[in-house]
């Protein structure tokens, strides 16, 4: 039971904090004007092998425009680059690169010449302009790759894999691929590159050569879990250029959730003249595996 | 021809008797409660002659011998004593100054005896001192007197976020600032992440600020020197004070052991957030409190020892049952998590000091000091455990010599080591989650920092005076060494009795960083001593200045300009996590800074209306290769124009109001401000990467803010006085942006918004004392 004198304290208590909550108000936000950045041809691409440069091209925009909230995709389309002249100038030879869709521009009979630079260069219809370089760099397969399965409620797969380093610097790139949710499709290296298997994609690893042995070897195994058995696993890896490289690890660095809250923003490195994002002639060499087979 | 010789000798007899000095010592205290009064002032009207105490209360003074002489004492916020003496040999002069009975008295003094004058005359610039009764007068946030936001108000001193008690002094970042309690370092000055000071003003005695001009008995940080020394008790009457506030509670008690001999303080203060929201139905765990304890022995009248600590600790726990036995259908599935989430943050510093007086003339203290600084943070779920630490343990030992050479040349020296130890990210967990995450002591930093200084204050003639120093300091790092020549140099010259024009240049080099993002300030950040690879920060700073003093006014206006260069600062690599990161060197760039200013202070600290308009217009900047394509870029807490008004008025002796209203231009802000999309490097999925402006291209608004304060008091007859504080912070609700966000209008586009964090927030607080 309750004394009145403690029952009229706490009340008294409650009253006050009660009273100086209210009276606590959130201020109203004060508005700022930025400046925003004005459209600047965004590049992305790589080879398809065995010769294929597939250029995605895109344009910046503002940074007060929520793009997901776009569920019709119209906002993603109009920032597609259409209609623009791409040209590919290599080794005394250019090219003029074909329209596909959606932004996507190939180059049929590329010639893979290591170690040759190649200039890409775009010019938009409304004006926008960029440029790029890139090296061609030598293709990199696996020295063995192999895939044991631990079979039980859920499939786990370890994916063991060694690799001989190629002479010089070089820094290198691993997708792994599974067609999980996608059993039925055909897994080849189109549906990838269609983005069929989206969901199916398992990681990325990335490895400089200074990870690797003084004998110049090295070797590493993955495990991913969740795999059914009749899935396929893909593994492509690529000679990847050193800048690229830079930007994966600071892309893989800033963004979880932890840097974008107490980090410094970044702006992220473009090797494009006049634009954004990576001209790179990353030439992926895939494994392929049905885990049936295991 | 003996006759010529007579009458030389006689007039050397003459000029002996004439020239034969003596020297008069002792200390200053206050009369009511037996507190040393630091930089009190002791002048001879005739011959012209004054000293003023030093950081221990103690003075010495050359005067006449045989001769009646007038000696007066001052201090701030005492009356003024005069006594008449003639005096035959060296002598003890223990002089207990009465407070000022009231504020509203306003007792006439002669310009020599003036506060302002006094520090006009000092060779002493770029340092204020600031009345502890003033700062507990002022507004502060939910009625909690805070000395660090206090600081936060002077000319020079930048504030971090809204709340934070980061202090960015002229330029400079907020790890360069060293904190002395009783001159142990304070490592973490902020309770409830920063926005209540660790610093309980109950006890304490004095506190002062510098910004450059570094006496060379202060080393180890680039900025700035934050000397607080607390109360040594009352020695002579049983004292307490304490006070009641919507946030916290405490307590001080001060008295004698002994009569005039031993005197004790302790001093608590705990909140009751956790209480107070339970009250009102929200589930808040969270707790700080501190602790101080000081014992003060005057054992002789050359030896006083006196011990003091403080501890204070921030603690969370959260238990998800606990947090979720309000929402009934949730609390069984979060219950089954077995989820708990902690905190504990805190400091301890122990203290202690021995005064010893050779001679009239030679003034030794000794300081042996221990700090230590932690935090874990604690986590279970589903029979997983987690527990990161980090700790600072610093063993320190000083001493200090005085020695008033005569009346123009005073030598101060002495020698200072401290031995840190660091253990950051010490990792212990237990599960399934130390496959992921393996257990980990840390990596143990042991450094060893060495420095000997010596300082001399001379008076070339009655205008000029010189201060120069040499402070040597070094480090010893495993397999390494660094060495610090520290040259200190500043000048006095009076324009005449009430103006003086002064410089000053100081280098200062800095053992260790504070590694910190930029963006968030966290108690937690790290610490890190330099290593072989992590080299020290340095700094170079110039002062100008002009002091002018209206004695009648009791006012002072102060203008000074200075420009700093800083070498070897720390930031982050771009996309560093230190958290969990036993590798943090290889996370670390160093790169350099400069800063320029100009500072005006109007300031009266004596009569009805004390306070002070205080304005800076400053420039920062920060230049590391790897950061921002390598091009220079303004510090986050580059803030152009700061302009402050703190105003305490007594109306009467039971009526006080107080004010501060401050203007800032914002801080900077690296916007985004484009964007675009690529696939990814999969080309499975597509990538939104957000594009920045450069580097802290882009200031917030400014932003403007009044805190008020009314204070009504008991009759002062009484023996338990008590006194009520009714106050608003940020009464006319304008927000203080703190970061800048996207928002989505109601017409379906987006506009960049400011927050702010707190708005009008009333308060009410009772203190009492008896």
């Amino acid at each position: 039971m309750h004394s009145p004198l403690k029952i009229s304290t706490n009340l008294v208590l409650q009253g006050v904090f009660t009273l100086a909550i209210l009276g606590a108000c959130r201020p109203e936000p004060l508005s700022i004007e930025i400046p925003q950045l004005e459209p600047k041809v965004v590049v992305a691409s790589q080879i398809v092998p065995p010769d294929i440069l597939l250029v995605s091209l895109s344009k910046s925009f503002s940074a007060l425009t929520d793009i997901e909230e776009d569920s019709t995709g119209e906002a993603l389309s109009q920032l597609f680059i259409r209609g623009a002249s791409v040209g590919l100038e290599y080794d005394g030879r250019q090219d003029s690169l074909i329209e596909v869709e959606n932004g996507f521009y190939i180059g049929l009979d590329i010639d893979a010449l290591p170690g040759r630079t190649y200039r890409l260069s775009i010019q938009d219809t409304g004006g926008l302009s960029a440029t790029a370089e890139a090296s061609f760099l030598p293709a990199m397969t696996f020295d063995s790759i192999v895939p044991t399965i631990e079979r039980g409620d859920d499939t786990l797969v370890e994916i063991e894999y060694t690799l001989r380093d190629l002479p010089g610097d070089n820094w290198y790139m691993l997708n792994f691929y599974s067609n999980l949710g996608n059993e039925d499709s055909t897994f080849n290296v189109g549906s990838i590159l269609g983005g069929e298997n989206v969901n199916g994609f398992l990681g990325t690893e990335l490895i400089s050569d200074d990870e690797f042995a003084a004998d110049g070897s090295f070797k590493e195994s993955v495990t991913f879990f969740g795999l059914q058995d009749t899935n396929l696993v893909a593994v492509s890896i690529s000679n990847i250029s050193e800048e690229y490289y830079n930007y994966l690890v600071l892309r893989e660095r800033a963004g979880n959730i932890f840097s974008q809250i107490v980090s410094e923003p970044i702006n992220y490195p473009t090797n494009v003249e006049g634009g954004l994002g990576f001209f790179t002639l990353h030439f992926p060499q895939f494994e392929f595996f049905d885990l049936n087979d295991y | 021809m003996k006759k010529a010789i007579y009458l030389g000798l006689s007039l050397l007899w003459v000029c002996f008797i004439q020239a034969q000095t003596v020297t008069i010592s002792g200390y200053l205290t206050d009369a009511s409660n037996g507190e040393a009064l630091i930089y009190a002032n002791v002048v001879v009207d005739y011959p012209r002659l004054g000293t003023s105490t030093n950081e221990y209360g103690y003075y010495a003074l050359d005067v006449p011998a045989h001769e009646k002489l007038s000696l007066s004492f001052s201090h701030l916020g005492n009356i003024v004593e005069r006594i008449e003496v003639q005096l035959e040999a060296d002598s003890i002069i223990n002089i207990k100054l009465e407070p000022e009975s009231s504020t509203l008295d306003e007792v006439t003094v002669s310009a020599e005896q003036n506060a302002v004058v006094q520090q006009v005359q000092d060779t002493r610039m770029s340092t204020i001192k600031v009345q502890v009764s003033q700062i507990q007068n002022l507004p502060s946030l939910a009625g909690e007197v805070d000395v660090i936001k206090v600081m936060q108000l002077l000319p020079g001193v930048s504030k971090g976020g809204e709340g934070s008690s980061g202090m960015f002094v002229r330029g400079g970042d907020a790890d360069q600032n060293l904190v002395l309690l009783d001159e142990a370092t304070v490592y973490n000055l902020g309770h409830l992440f920063g926005f209540f000071s660790v610093f309980n003003a109950d006890a304490i005695n004095d506190l002062m600020m510098i910004k450059g001009a570094f006496p060379a008995n202060y080393g180890g940080r680039l900025s700035s020197v934050l000397d607080i020394k607390m109360k040594e008790g009352n020695d002579q009457e049983f004292h307490g004070q304490g006070g009641i506030s919507l946030l916290s509670s405490r307590l001080m008690l001060e008295g004698p052991l002994v009569n005039e001999k031993v005197s004790f303080l302790v001093s608590g203060r705990r909140t009751y957030i956790d209480q107070v929201f339970g009250a009102v139905g929200i589930s808040l765990p969270y707790f700080f409190y501190d602790l101080n304890a000081k014992v003060n022995w005057k054992i002789s009248n050359r030896d006083r020892i006196f011990v003091s600590s403080y501890f204070g600790d921030d603690v969370l726990s959260l238990n998800a049952n606990d947090a979720a036995a309000g929402a009934e259908e949730d609390s069984a599935e979060v219950g089954d998590l077995g989820l708990n989430f902690g905190f504990q943050l805190g400091n301890m510093t122990q203290t202690v000091r021995w005064n010893h007086i050779y001679n009239p003339k030679l003034f030794s203290n000794l300081s042996l000091t221990h700090t230590y600084f932690r935090y874990n943070i604690f986590g279970d779920f589903i029979g997983n455990s987690i527990l990161i630490r980090s700790e600072i343990r610093d063993l320190g030992l000083k001493m200090d010599f005085t020695e008033y050479r005569n009346n123009k040349l005073t030598l101060k020296y002495g020698g200072q080591i401290i031995n840190h130890n660091f253990k950051p990210n010490i990792v212990s967990t237990q599960g399934e989650i130390s496959d992921a995450l393996e257990s980990s002591q840390g990596d143990l930093q042991t450094t060893v920092e060495f420095a000997i200084y010596a300082d001399a204050s001379y008076d070339i003639n009655d205008r000029l005076r010189i201060q120069g120093g040499l402070r040597l300091s070094s480090s010893a790092v495993p397999n390494g060494f660094y060495f610090g020549p520290e040259p200190r140099i500043s000048s006095r010259y009076l324009i005449n009795d009430e103006s003086s024009f002064k410089m000053s240049y100081s280098r200062m080099y800095q053992y260790m960083h504070r590694v910190s993002s930029s963006s968030v300030a966290l108690p937690t950040d790290l610490w890190y001593p330099v290593s072989t690879n992590v080299r020290p920060q340095s700094s170079d700073q110039v002062a100008i200045g002009y002091e002018k003093a209206f004695p009648s006014l009791k006012t002072l206006i102060s203008v000074e300009a200075y420009a700093k260069g800083m070498r070897n600062l720390i930031e982050y690599r771009e996309g560093a996590n230190l958290i969990l990161n036993d590798n943090f060197e290889d996370q670390l760039l160093q790169g350099r800074g400069n800063a320029q200013g100009l500072e005006f202070l109007v300031k009266r600290d004596e009569g009805k209306l004390t306070g002070w308009v205080g304005y800076t217009l400053s420039w920062a900047r920060r230049n590391f290769n790897e950061l921002n394509n390598g091009e220079t870029f303004w510090a986050k807490y580059d803030r152009r124009h700061y302009l402050t008004l703190v105003a305490n008025y007594e109306f009467t002796e039971r009526f006080a109001f107080s004010a501060v209203w401050e203007y800032t231009s914002g801080a900077r802000f690296t916007a985004q401000i484009g964007q675009y999309v690529v696939p990814n490097s999969s080309l499975t999925n597509i990538n939104i990467i957000p594009v920045y402006t450069e580097r802290n291209a882009v200031r917030m608004s400014p932003s403007h803010r009044l805190d008020l304060n009314f204070i009504i008091r008991s009759k002062r007859s009484r023996r338990f006085k008590g006194e009520w504080h009714l106050g608003g912070y940020n009464v006319y609700n304008r927000a203080t942006p703190y970061r800048i966000n996207v928002e989505l209008m109601e017409d379906g586009s987006y506009r960049y918004t400011q927050p702010g964090l707190f708005g009008f927030i009333p308060s009410i607080a009772y203190n009492f004392k008896f």
